[in-house]
């Protein structure tokens, strides 16, 4: 349990996704204008993840590995997440009309997620079993969206900022983004204060 | 649109990561030292060149439904095949790559050059556009870490530059170094090209149909220079 | 596209049965195909991709070969300046990769790896222990930690802080076996403390073979 519990706080705070991973910048960047549409991404993001992670662990635990295949991982993995994506799209579509339109838009973007891709393939590389990787999935999801949230709301106050021109647009967004990512540094030796 | 501007674009007037923002994972990520840079530029650029030489030869044999599957299984395809290639000639640069030579699967410029070029125009074309491209990501990566490393480690290339009378500043070495560096030189690039950027909608934003859609504004400008 | 045919034909036959209407048929005809021509593509592409990746792996295979001698003798000398030559051994430890024992009895020298802030690329370090149990030197061969902050491990100062120590080694605890680390590389320095730590356990297990 306790175990579980550092995971998920690790995949949150310590090494949170977007901010020290690098990985789902795009989103980060690019959806994070406004706080809800920046929750609809990652709400998506999360239940991407998680379905990705439930679907390619055990095709490469019992699939791949036993018949030496570990090389094709990836291709294997982004062709599931592909067709994953687009299956939840098509029955989100026929039987929860609300939620597609809610998340839609968000879904179609999440194939080429890096992140949703990396987290399945980091739970393979640290030699997670399911439960823990399922934790893993879960955790860098909800960091996904504590970053996001975080971020926009920075971003709504920049909004009203005067800016330099050369500054203006993506520039100062990216340099909002250190900052934001410098405050997650402070997390750093939480795992070990809580659990150490 | 000649030969030589069909390569020579994707160096400057079109630069995959300063000017289009595409690909922002990897050119962060892999930025903290000039060798990572510059592997997963080569890399990168390999699978470009591949992947574009491939779908220009197969596009009017992929039906339109699944065409991005058939893009992405010819993408991840080649990433595997540098993956092979780095493990067995370069392992360390294979090691520092780790996930994130998988994840050049997922770099939107490669899509993007996909979609917006290579399944429009012939292979000699699609293979210039894709080197162009290769080299002004390369060299986009190449700045930001010669920044990155020199006032972080003080050193270029693991050769010592500052290092022995400046203390570097470990901050741009840290993820928060990457983004901050990167504004920085987005802005720079910004005032070269007279504040086009400022009046780009960054990302994927509204865009559908995958990362493609991150490629949109790629679209944008690709549309009226197709040729055949 | 033979298999699209054979699929048509099946379709038609069915349908012809059920309603002779032309229009329909053609309709049928043409769904069939918007449906059996996406999926035989798909299909194919794979496969060649599959294909050429399976030769291309054949090829490209690095066997694992061990560790090498030569390399293992010239940071020996480094690691443990009191030996002549290393030899491998043949036990294995929880905690080593390889053990190789001094040949004039000096000491064991370990091959191990752990994990920093790089979480995707172990550290391989090298750490020789003498009779005593004493720490006689430690080298890092592999490490992709953050260059100017994570990668001072392989530095000089870093390793000495361990030379001489005989028990297990504490981070920032005080007192004789406590090392202070690199000031900003936390995980880097933990994880090395805890796999000389584990190395220590390791060579616990082994020393008997030392004086054989």
């Amino acid at each position: 349990m306790k175990e579980m519990m550092i995971i998920l706080v690790s995949a949150i705070l310590v090494d949170n996704f977007v901010l020290s991973k690098f990985m789902g910048c795009c989103p980060f960047l690019g959806v994070s204008k406004k706080v809800g549409s920046a929750f609809g991404m990652s709400v998506a993001v999360t239940f991407v993840m998680l379905m990705a992670t439930a679907v390619t662990y055990p095709i490469y635990m019992l699939l791949l590995e036993p018949n030496g295949l570990q090389y094709m991982q990836t291709i294997v993995f982004i062709l599931v997440i592909a067709l994953f994506v687009q299956l939840v799209e098509i029955i989100l579509k026929r039987f929860v009309p609300s939620l597609y339109k809610a998340l839609g838009v968000y879904l179609a973007l999440i194939t080429t997620n890096c992140a949703v891709l990396g987290v399945t393939l980091l739970n393979i590389t640290n030699e997670y079993n399911f439960a823990q990787s399922m934790v893993n999935a879960l955790g860098a999801g909800l960091g996904f969206m504590l970053a996001m949230m975080l971020f926009s709301g920075v971003r709504q106050k920049l909004e009203t900022c005067n800016i330099p021109k050369a500054f203006q647009g993506v520039p100062v967004t990216l340099v909002a983004a250190s900052i934001v990512s410098m405050t997650f540094v402070g997390f750093g030796g939480i795992v070990e204060g809580m659990f150490g | 649109m000649s030969y030589l501007t069909t390569f020579t674009k994707g160096i400057i007037k079109e630069n995959p990561v300063l000017v289009m923002l595409l690909g922002m994972c990897p050119s962060l990520a892999m930025t903290s030292s000039v060798k990572n840079a510059v592997g997963m530029g080569l890399a990168a650029t390999f699978v470009l060149l591949g992947s574009n030489v491939v779908i220009s030869l197969l596009k009017n044999v992929i039906p339109k439904q699944v065409r991005l599957p058939s893009f992405i299984v010819i993408i991840a395809g080649f990433v595997t095949l540098i993956g092979f290639i780095l493990q067995r000639y370069l392992p360390d640069l294979y090691a520092a790559m780790g996930v994130f030579l998988s994840l050049i699967v997922v770099n939107c410029i490669i899509l993007a050059r996909a979609e917006a070029f290579a399944s429009k125009n012939n292979v000699a074309a699609s293979a210039l556009d894709a080197l162009g491209m290769g080299l002004g990501f390369t060299l986009a990566l190449t700045a930001i870490s010669t920044v990155r490393e020199i006032l972080g480690a003080g050193t270029w290339l693991g050769l010592p530059v500052t290092k022995n009378f400046i203390e570097p500043m470990a901050f741009f070495v840290t993820p928060a170094g990457g983004f901050f560096v990167f504004g920085i030189l987005v802005a720079v690039v910004n005032i070269l090209t007279k504040y086009q950027i400022s009046r780009k909608k960054l990302g994927c934003e509204g865009c559908k149909g995958g990362c493609a859609g991150c490629g949109a504004s790629a679209q944008d400008q690709e549309k009226g220079e197709t040729q055949e | 596209m033979k298999k699209s045919g054979a699929l048509e034909k099946i379709i038609r036959g069915k349908e012809t049965v059920r309603n002779a209407s032309l229009y329909c048929y053609v309709n049928d005809m043409r769904a069939a195909r918007d449906i059996v021509k996406p999926i035989v593509v798909l299909v194919l592409i794979t496969l060649v991709v599959s294909a050429a990746l399976a030769v291309t792996y054949r090829f490209t295979k690095v066997e694992d070969t061990g560790p090498d001698l030569n390399e293992i003798n010239t940071i020996g000398k480094t690691v443990m300046p009191e030996a002549d030559e290393f030899e491998q051994m043949d036990t294995e430890a929880e905690g080593a990769s390889y053990l190789f024992r001094a040949k004039n009895g000096a000491g064991i020298m370990i091959q191990a790896e752990t994990t920093g802030y790089n979480a995707n690329v172990p550290i391989v370090f090298l750490v020789g222990f003498d009779q005593n149990g004493a720490i006689t030197g430690l080298s890092v061969t592999e490490q992709q930690e953050t260059p100017g902050l994570g990668d001072k491990i392989t530095q000089a100062e870093f390793a000495l802080q361990f030379v001489g120590k005989t028990g297990e080694i504490g981070f920032k605890t005080g007192g004789e076996n406590s090392v202070d680390g690199i000031s900003g590389a936390t995980y880097s320095s933990k994880g090395m403390i805890e796999g000389i730590n584990r190395a220590r356990k390791a060579f616990e297990a082994v020393k008997g073979e030392l004086t054989q």
